[in-house]
């Protein structure tokens, strides 16, 4: 009868058009009311403020304020001018150019979105200008922008290590070899079905001075990835370095932004953690109640009961985390789902580091997949396409990372390299 | 005078967030260039951002609410007759305030007992009451704004927020 009463409930918020974090919020009382032992309403709140009391949250603010210093300054146009002069002599290589882009500006910033239209506002219109079918451009900029939460440093890793006490640097390390994997099968494909496009000859004149206005930013991912895998810093430490290095540069060297920019790069920052600080607050709460309930212990013991090979687990986990990919936000299905799933995973004998990056490789194709797939809204809002052109366009890179999505699952190895 | 109301809450609040921002950011970066450059962190700083972090981050909610700019599943809408949505758009909105008045009555209750208890910080000695006070704040905040929407729909932000 109970979860009858849930289900309703759940049932009712929906179709009461209420948002995602007070349809939490009310699921999250009604579970401390009538499913967890000795709890009640106040314990929620008590559980939100320690959820947000937590040292460890501190590098998600600080990531996507650099990422959005960035974002808003001159460092993702001076990326993209070396990575266009650097591919000019390989036909195709404004194609193969704006992957490298979105990967190395997923290399500084944490966000998929972010990612897609730092650099989709500048490629995009240069990628139909050069010539480039629009179909192609479109899927390029919005596949490539997943890059970001892949290539570290990563929000939904921070997210992941926050909810399975796994240490964020190692996550971060582990996202390094399928991020390249992903950017090495992008590059191949955009210059296998671009190969006879005409190319121009490297200039060196435009190389070195693209190199001199660009070198800045492009020393920003090494600072930060070889902070974190020299254990000079930790995650926190390494997104205090991205934002005090990217400050220094927009305001010394590229001298872009203005005062008024910086308060509404503090604003936006502000309102993104206020969609995420509460849900983490909620999720977090819930955590609390299911461990104290055994619930991940008895759902562990349940699946192992019911499926003994390890492989057919492994490729349920996948489709579950595809569909939820495809239904749900990244941040509340990482909320949600790692604290029930890693120990199932940590039951067939894999890392939880592993574990974590296979889980949002999976949701990171729920980017690109309908219904919910933000990159596709997003870009749709951003380069005034229409929806259905935009779904057609990601449909051939859907299925080159469903291939690398079978690598990762399947390969430890490709994880596990930089974090041993 | 709504309109006017709504926008000075905005514009406030929106000043405050950035200001526990920037908090943020100061303390982070004087505890680890302190300590990278000279053994030494700033005492009491992580805690103090993590303060910081909490009131900037639940600002940011009443924030999000004001521009309308909250995930919130649609596949649902269809089964309200289009000719309704404005009517539908009010209850929805009441039944949020709702929602945030009867979770910040309980929150407001949280901040009291830590108040009479005199509750303090683990790694920066000062009572946590202040802090905690942005989360009744905030939740009250939100169901005076969707109170407002509800009552002139004019107001009503236009929904930012992308299908879940």
């Amino acid at each position: 009868m109970t979860t009858v009463a849930f289900l309703g409930l759940i049932a009712l918020t929906l179709v009461l058009r209420q948002n995602i974090i007070l349809i939490l919020a009310i699921c999250a009382a009604f579970v401390h009311v009538h499913y967890a032992t000795n709890s009640s309403i106040e314990f929620l709140i008590q559980d939100i403020w320690f959820a947000i009391d937590r040292e460890v949250l501190l590098s998600i603010p600080m990531f996507i304020l650099a990422g959005a210093v960035m974002t808003r300054g001159a460092i993702a146009l001076r990326l993209i001018r070396v990575m266009m002069v650097l591919t000019a002599p390989i036909p195709g290589g404004l194609a193969v150019a704006a992957v490298l882009s979105c990967a190395v500006f997923a290399a500084i910033s944490g966000s998929s979105i972010v990612t897609m239209l730092a650099i989709g506002s500048v490629m995009y219109p240069a990628l139909i200008a050069g010539g480039y079918s629009k179909s192609f451009a479109i899927g390029v900029i919005c596949s490539g922008g997943t890059l970001g939460i892949i290539i570290p440093p990563s929000i939904p890793m921070i997210l992941f290590g926050i909810m399975t006490e796994v240490s964020v640097a190692k996550m971060f390390m582990g996202g390094i070899g399928p991020g390249l994997l992903l950017t090495l099968f992008f590059v191949i494909y955009s210059y296998v079905l671009h190969r006879r496009m005409p190319s121009t000859p490297w200039r060196l004149a435009e190389i070195g001075t693209a190199l001199w206005q660009g070198g800045f930013a492009l020393m920003m991912p090494v600072i930060l990835l070889g902070g974190i895998y020299s254990g000079i810093f930790t995650a926190t430490e390494s997104a205090v370095i991205a934002l005090v290095y990217a400050l220094l540069v927009e305001l010394f060297i590229h001298r872009e932004l203005k005062a008024k920019d910086y308060f509404q790069t503090g604003l936006e920052t502000a309102k993104l953690l206020g969609t995420l600080l509460p849900l983490i607050a909620i999720a977090g709460s819930l955590n609390t109640i299911l461990d104290y309930e055994g619930v991940p212990k008895a759902l562990v013991a349940a699946v192992i009961n019911n499926v003994s090979d390890p492989l057919i687990l492994l490729l349920g986990m996948n489709v579950l985390l595809l569909i939820v990919g495809a239904v749900m936000d990244i941040g509340s299905a990482i909320l949600v789902l790692a604290p029930l799933l890693t120990p199932i995973a940590v039951s067939i004998g894999m890392d939880k580091v592993h574990f974590g990056v296979m889980m949002i490789a999976n949701l990171e194709i729920g980017y690109l997949t309908p219904p919910v797939g933000l990159n596709l809204f997003v870009a749709m809002a951003a380069f005034k396409e229409p929806f259905s052109l935009i779904v057609r366009a990601v449909v051939p890179f859907i299925g080159i990372m469903l291939v690398w999505l079978v690598i990762v699952a399947s390969w430890p190895g490709l994880t596990l390299y930089f974090v041993r | 005078m709504i309109p006017r109301f709504l926008n000075g809450l905005y514009w406030a609040e929106a000043i405050f967030a950035v200001t526990a921002f920037a908090g943020v950011a100061l303390a982070l970066t004087a505890d680890v260039l302190g300590r990278e450059l000279f053994g030494n962190g700033v005492y009491g700083a992580q805690k103090f951002a993590v303060y910081c972090t909490a009131v900037a981050g639940m600002t940011g909610f009443a924030l999000v609410v004001a521009k309308g700019g909250h995930l919130r599943p649609k596949f649902l809408d269809g089964l309200i007759p289009k000719r309704l949505n404005g009517q539908f758009n009010r209850l929805s909105d009441l039944v949020a305030a709702a929602i945030c008045i009867y979770l910040g009555l309980y929150a407001l209750q949280f901040v009291i007992s830590s108040y009479q208890l005199g509750e303090r910080g683990l790694g920066l000695n000062i009572l946590v009451w202040p802090i905690q006070s942005i989360i009744p704040y905030v939740l009250f905040s939100s169901a005076l704004r969707y109170i407002l929407f509800a009552l002139t729909p004019a107001n009503r932000p236009v929904e930012e927020g992308f299908d879940t």
